[in-house]
């Protein structure tokens, strides 16, 4: 309801009755001069203790000092403003989160209405959105799991064969150390050696000592070397799947990167050459780490898949993925350049849209950019843009604050 | 005994040289060549023969459903083997119609040298050249006209059921072998062999199914039309009558549901080479039929010398190439002349000769002719007294059935 003498107001206020979101209508100084039903019923404060007071004197369970400083921003630079996330103790079922946008109603204003705040309670769509950025990373895990377990799978083959074989050539090893024991025996007794080093000989030749010789140790490397390659995996995923808190921790983006490549491996090897140019003196940035390295894991799965577009099937040559990591001002960047097909004009205002791909079924579901913005813009106060050229390839650039604040909405 | 060869195809040299030091020891019996990419093993192929390829699935170029699709176009006699880390789904639906054999990495080098002495030992069972070079093309059998439908029909409703799925399956000798090859290919990762076919469709799941039929097209219809020398239905009533009373007389024998299902199953295929024949070598096939005397003893000699081998082994081959287990295999390839086999206790392979010469009896007024047991292979195994036991009990089976 609306408690003021002026009769025009109070026929909008009648209108703003009507409507489902919430409407605060705001005079000079802020003070409420409209309160509409849905505020009452959101804010728990009624239109009889708003209206006639300044905003900030209402007894409202919201972030104040996040509302006065919009109020400031929108006053001051005449355009709308937009406050998300505003979590709010209204009345009945506890914490709520609204969404609000203030608009100003410029410098003439409307039955002395200065400015304009428009709100809904975005609570449902907030868990929704966060179902489905779990199950995208559900499903993300699972193919990162098939990934792992095809790249884990080939060394611990190789693994394997190789220690089968080292079993088999102690075997023969022994059998040529045996046979000379036998002439060194004989030696020591004082028999004639001639027939036991025979043998030994024969032993040589048939167990094929030079091949032992050689390849005894290349299968010690080999076995080396797989060990190697398993660690790196595992390591990697200890760094990627850690079961961090949603808190924001100093983050080493350049570790970010490197394990990420190498947990997804599998998705790019068969068509991309990933290069990396990172800058060693890259201050950490405070970030939630398994967020951070889900955007990564998005951002080269892309690549991949736009490279691969790009070749076409049973293509016998690669494109390339070139990771890059550097600080420009505040920001800490990071440059994720493929020579994939690109991004066509006509889509490029859609591609952080929620559910819009353009890849096959089974290959992205559309979710992928759309968190990654969500994840850097709105979780972290960053910036997330693009630069493609259709044929040439397509570069997304990750800028993230490094004192962990906006330096501007630019 | 003369030596076998074999190509293993992976991206990674590590895995090559792996393999080659690992299976050093089979020197004396293998050559054993290695190439790093599909290209180059086509390149290998076409300058030297070949008996069994073992490809990695995923390969920059050409991956391993592409290499082995080219293998069985233009080397068809050669055995394909695809031994992958992989475990995309799709890939590996997709491979099983190019794919005899699938292996999963790692696998442990003695598992892969026993499958592969299993593999190139079915050389012994199908002696003719020219005939395996056919058998070993074969990716699917032919399935009954109105089984496919049904199971099209089941699967494209929106409350498929498994349990139909399954019976449906299990009902078709085509279906039935196609699935167990998939299901038992260590691929699956499975540590116990699967014979009963309901199990194996439990196993692969609604959604596996759906794509093998639906998309791969695993499952085709023959058209009977173009056999009319074979009477079809008869096969598939006596196929799986046959099936039933193998169970039916292990079961009176006591040794166990394990032993049973491998009785049924073998028992099923024990014929499938009727179908490869009349399918693949329709020629050569329908003038045997043609032909043929009535008396079973006669009538087997008389194939043989028709096409150079018979029904028996060519199924063998078949289920060989597909992993089917040896039990099972010995089965099918000696249920006319078990003496051959030279086993010496009871099994499917008896089992299944019995059942065999009983429903043949039973319907004497087919072409077929009549009941013949292997009297000398009975008494060897000292059976000979229990066939009448054995008849009773499948007696009393067929009469409980209304």
């Amino acid at each position: 309801m609306v408690f003021n003498d002026n009769h025009h107001l109070i026929d909008i206020g009648r209108l703003f009755e009507y409507m489902p979101s919430l409407f605060i209508g705001l005079g000079d100084e802020d003070r409420v001069l409209l309160w509409n039903a849905r505020a009452e019923q959101i804010l728990g404060c009624r239109a009889a203790d708003a209206v006639g007071f300044p905003l900030e004197a209402c007894p409202l369970p919201w972030d104040r000092k996040r509302m006065a400083e919009g109020l400031v921003r929108c006053g001051r630079s005449g355009e709308p403003v937009r406050i998300d996330g505003m979590l709010c103790n209204g009345p009945g079922d506890g914490r709520k989160e609204l969404g609000l946008t203030l608009i100003p109603l410029g410098d003439s204003p409307l039955y002395g209405l200065r400015t304009l705040i428009n709100g809904a309670d975005i609570t449902t769509r907030r868990l929704l959105e966060e179902q489905l950025a779990r199950a995208q990373k559900m499903q993300a895990i699972g193919h990162l799991a098939a990934g792992i377990a095809h790249e884990i799978s080939t060394p611990a083959q190789f693994v394997g064969d190789n220690t089968h074989f080292l079993r088999e050539a102690f075997d023969d090893l022994h059998q040529i150390l045996n046979r000379f024991q036998a002439v060194a025996s004989a030696v020591q007794e004082g028999k004639a050696p001639a027939e036991a080093l025979a043998a030994a000989e024969a032993a040589v030749r048939d167990m094929d000592l030079a091949y032992l010789e050689t390849e005894i140790p290349l299968a010690i490397a080999h076995i080396l070397d797989g060990v190697g390659r398993i660690s790196k995996i595992v390591r990697s995923m200890k760094f990627f799947a850690h079961p961090g808190d949603t808190a924001k921790t100093p983050l080493d983006l350049n570790e970010a990167i490197e394990s990420t490549i190498i947990i997804s491996r599998n998705a790019w090897k068969y068509v991309a050459d990933v290069e990396t140019d990172l800058d060693p003196d890259l201050p950490p940035v405070p970030g939630q780490r398994g967020e951070i390295n889900q955007v990564l894991l998005n951002l080269i799965t892309n690549a991949a898949h736009a490279i691969a577009e790009k070749l076409g099937p049973g293509a016998t040559d690669k494109g390339r993925i070139r990771i890059a990591s550097g600080r420009r001002e505040g920001w800490a960047e990071i440059r994720i350049r493929d020579s994939g097909a690109g991004i066509p004009e006509a889509i490029r205002h859609q591609v952080f849209d929620l559910f819009f791909t353009t890849k096959e079924e089974g290959l992205g579901s559309g979710q992928g950019l759309a968190i990654a913005h969500s994840v850097i813009v709105e979780k972290h106060g960053g910036v997330l843009t693009f630069d493609s050229a259709p044929g040439a390839g397509t570069t997304f650039i990750i800028r993230l604050p490094v004192n962990g604040e906006a330096l501007s909405n630019g | 005994m003369d030596r076998k060869r074999l190509l293993f195809v992976d991206d990674d040299a590590m895995v090559l040289q792996g393999l080659r030091r690992s299976l050093r020891k089979m020197r004396d019996e293998w050559d054993v060549y290695y190439a790093e990419s599909g290209a180059a093993a086509l390149a290998q192929l076409a300058s030297r023969p070949v008996d069994v390829v073992i490809s990695d699935m995923r390969m920059p170029g050409m991956d391993g459903v592409a290499l082995l699709s080219a293998v069985k176009e233009r080397f068809p006699q050669i055995i394909r083997i695809i031994l992958s880390g992989q475990l995309d789904r799709d890939m590996t639906l997709k491979s099983v119609t190019v794919a005899h054999q699938l292996l999963a990495k790692p696998c442990d080098v003695g598992v892969l040298r026993k499958i592969l002495h299993k593999t190139l030992a079915l050389n012994q069972v199908l002696a003719d050249d020219a005939i395996r070079r056919v058998v070993a093309r074969i990716d699917t059998l032919p399935s009954m006209p109105a089984s496919c439908l049904a199971i099209m029909a089941e699967l494209q409703s929106e409350e498929a059921s498994i349990q139909q799925v399954a019976g449906l399956i299990a009902g078709d000798l085509g279906m039935a072998a196609k699935i167990l090859q998939m299901v038992n290919s260590a691929f699956f990762g499975l540590y116990r062999r699967v014979n009963d076919v309901k199990d194996a469709v439990m196993l692969l799941g609604l959604d596996a199914i759906k794509a093998l039929v639906l998309s791969i097209n695993v499952f085709s219809a023959f058209n009977p039309r173009q056999m009319p020398f074979l009477d079809v239905g008869l096969l598939w009533e006596h196929s799986l009558a046959t099936g039933g009373y193998a169970k039916q007389i292990v079961t009176y024998r006591r040794l166990g549901r394990e032993q049973a299902t491998a009785a049924f199953l073998a028992g099923m295929l024990h014929d499938i080479g009727k179908l490869v024949l009349a399918v693949n070598f329709s020629d050569v096939y329908r003038r045997f039929l043609g032909t043929a005397p009535a008396a079973p003893d006669q009538r087997l000699a008389r194939e043989r010398e028709a096409i150079g081998t018979s029904h028996a082994e060519i199924g063998a081959y078949l289920m060989g190439l597909w992993g089917l287990e040896p039990t099972i295999l010995s089965a099918i390839a000696f249920h006319h002349r078990p003496l051959d086999s030279q086993t010496a206790s009871f099994g499917p392979l008896t089992a299944v000769h019995v059942a065999n010469g009983f429903d043949h009896g039973l319907r004497a007024s087919s072409t077929d002719g009549g009941e013949f047991l292997e009297t000398a292979y009975l008494t060897a195994l000292q059976l000979a007294d229990q066939v009448p036991a054995w008849r009773q009990a499948c007696a009393a089976m067929e009469a409980a059935v209304p």
